[in-house]
């Protein structure tokens, strides 16, 4: 079979919320030779772009966002180990969480294996985090970046709470604040004073590459 | 428009109520029904009062609750234990320094939905405790207090279970869902009749957000039939579903429910629209937007909003304003007062029908 076989049938997993034919897939994608990263990015994230439109056309509803979501998560966990080995020198260090008032973490778990792949050090604080958890990691780890998640339009206000926090602990000018979630948009992202905003996994670590590019 | 004016006037309690329970039959009332849904955390808030001591301390939450009746009267005392009265029965119980309880997810394994037990709701968690809160606020108040709204079957599983677990496991172990859906009714039964027990009324109130979740198809997989039980007991006059989904994909199955009346707040879910896909099969309650308006806007705002629901929903009866959802802390008294008083200025029939 071939690649691009594999992955097509591994994203078909996900969009029809099969769990049993995403490990099968995902197995089958590890044994064929392929990059975890290409795994995540064009097989499981691939299905869950789908999901998404399928959501936003009414044809899904949360409960298959998160069956789905929770599927993907089950097929990351096992290519955990492979996209650590898989990953590149150490290009900086992050710090990111779903914000405080939001139980959604699959956007965020997504992002942060994606950035722990691309050779990023990342300190992931799990979901509703509020500031403070944010500022305190920030200082103890000496982190480059805050990545921020939220998926619901009530909780992405919190962005801002968070900036205003590291502004306040006087870690604002050395830290990039990267936003990111369903509901965000670029606009949103200038208006609260983020640095940029993240459309989806891939773009929240061109994006993280970018930042940290022009700061050196 | 001065207090006594709205206490003794067109909107007294008595009136108020059977004025809605007239129109959600869809018979003619000569007003707009309004229904007042604070929080808990709103009416501490309103009276001064911590919420850990509202909750902890009958006497603080009887004063706090007379403060909010003498004010805006359209209210009556309730045994208010915020939301989790049954799911603590099952769970722990976590009390936030100034935030209504909450309960951690007790089923870790999927497999445990299968052997959970129906509590013994005279004995277990908050319902045991409401019962002796009932008693207190009859005794100190000599009124006949109103029980906590119930959760929706699916809505305590997911408490149970947790939200995103639950979701997950319709698709991954539909069987012992329903074996955890039958515990949770079987529960809210029981819960029901100890309620009748021991006041000889019971709330008729199920408030159910995490069935929206669902595709239509799903929640009459695994919600629906359990809700449909429980209105069959409840009765339909004076009972309500409520939710804060969305819900535009199950606004047939509400209707059908066996509720009463669908009180609902979802920014995307336009009175216009649901009233025109299921006006005049269930009473609609709704929809001032409890934040943007109640809380953030002015009583001008308040007044505006409540006219254009009303010329919206009062055609053919079966409409009362209502905040969407619940009033939240922070929500200005004058603009629960403008509220009342664009119903009185704006909801009288046939008038209302002529804007």
């Amino acid at each position: 079979m071939q690649r691009e076989d594999i992955l097509q049938m591994l994203a078909d997993s996900v969009v029809n919320i099969d769990f049993e034919g995403v490990t099968k897939w995902t197995d089958t994608a590890v044994s064929a030779g392929i990059p975890a990263y290409d795994i995540v990015m064009r097989g499981l994230s691939e299905g869950m772009r789908v999901v998404g439109e399928r959501f936003e056309r009414k044809e899904y509803f949360i409960a298959e966002l998160v069956a789905a979501g929770s599927a993907m998560k089950e097929a990351l966990a096992k290519l955990k180990p492979l996209l650590a080995s898989e990953r590149a020198p150490v290009r900086g260090k992050v710090v990111i969480g779903t914000v405080y008032g939001d139980l959604h973490d699959l956007g965020k778990d997504t992002v942060a294996a994606m950035l722990a792949s691309a050779g990023y050090e990342v300190y992931d604080l799990g979901f509703d985090v509020k500031a403070d958890k944010f500022v305190e990691k920030v200082k103890e780890v000496g982190a480059d970046i805050v990545a921020l998640s939220a998926l619901l339009m009530s909780t992405i206000g919190y962005f801002k709470e968070v900036i205003d926090a590291l502004k306040a602990a006087d870690l604002r000018e050395r830290v990039k604040v990267i936003v990111g979630g369903r509901p965000v948009t670029a606009e949103f992202a200038e208006k609260i004073g983020a640095d940029g905003y993240g459309e989806d996994a891939s773009a929240a670590v061109r994006l993280a590459q970018a930042l940290l590019k022009e700061r050196r | 428009m001065s207090l006594s004016e709205r206490v003794t006037g067109v909107l007294s309690y008595a009136r108020n109520r059977e004025r809605w329970l007239t129109t959600s039959e869809f018979k003619p009332v000569d007003w707009v029904p309004v229904y007042l849904v604070p929080t808990g955390a709103l009416i501490a808030e309103l009276a001064g009062a911590g919420l850990r001591e509202y909750y902890h301390d009958v006497d603080t939450m009887i004063q706090a609750q007379r403060r909010f009746i003498e004010r805006f009267h359209l209210y009556d005392y309730t045994v208010d234990q915020g939301i989790i009265t049954e799911a603590s029965a099952f769970c722990n119980i976590r009390w936030p320094e100034d935030d209504e309880p909450w309960v951690v997810p007790r089923i870790k394994n999927p497999r445990d939905m299968e052997d959970l037990e129906v509590p013994d709701v005279y004995r277990d968690g908050l319902m045991a405790r409401a019962i002796e809160i009932y008693r207190m606020v009859k005794r100190k108040t000599g009124s006949n207090p109103a029980w906590p709204a119930l959760r929706g079957p699916f809505t305590l599983a997911a408490l149970i279970r947790g939200i995103p677990q639950l979701l997950t496991d319709v698709y991954r172990y539909p069987d012992l869902v329903h074996k955890l859906m039958e515990t949770c009714t079987k529960t809210l039964e029981e819960w029901i009749d100890a309620q009748l027990k021991v006041s000889g009324h019971c709330t008729r109130n199920l408030n159910d957000d995490v069935t929206g979740f669902l595709s239509a198809e799903l929640a009459e997989k695994f919600s629906f039939p359990y809700i449909r039980r429980l209105f069959k007991k409840l009765g339909r006059r004076g009972s309500i579903y409520h939710t804060d989904s969305d819900v535009m994909h199950q606004l047939d199955q509400i209707a059908t429910c066996g509720a009463g009346t669908f009180g609902y707040f979802f920014g995307l879910m336009p009175l216009k629209d649901v009233k025109a896909k299921i006006g005049g099969k269930i009473c609609l309650m709704g929809n001032v937007p409890p934040i943007e308006v109640l809380v953030r806007g002015s009583p001008q705002d308040v007044g505006k909003c409540v006219k254009e629901q009303i010329s919206i929903g009062a055609r053919g009866y079966g409409y009362a304003v209502s905040p969407g959802g619940v009033m939240n802390r922070g929500t200005p008294p004058e603009n629960i007062y403008a509220m009342v008083d664009a119903v009185v200025k704006y909801g009288k029939y046939p008038e209302c029908l002529e804007r």
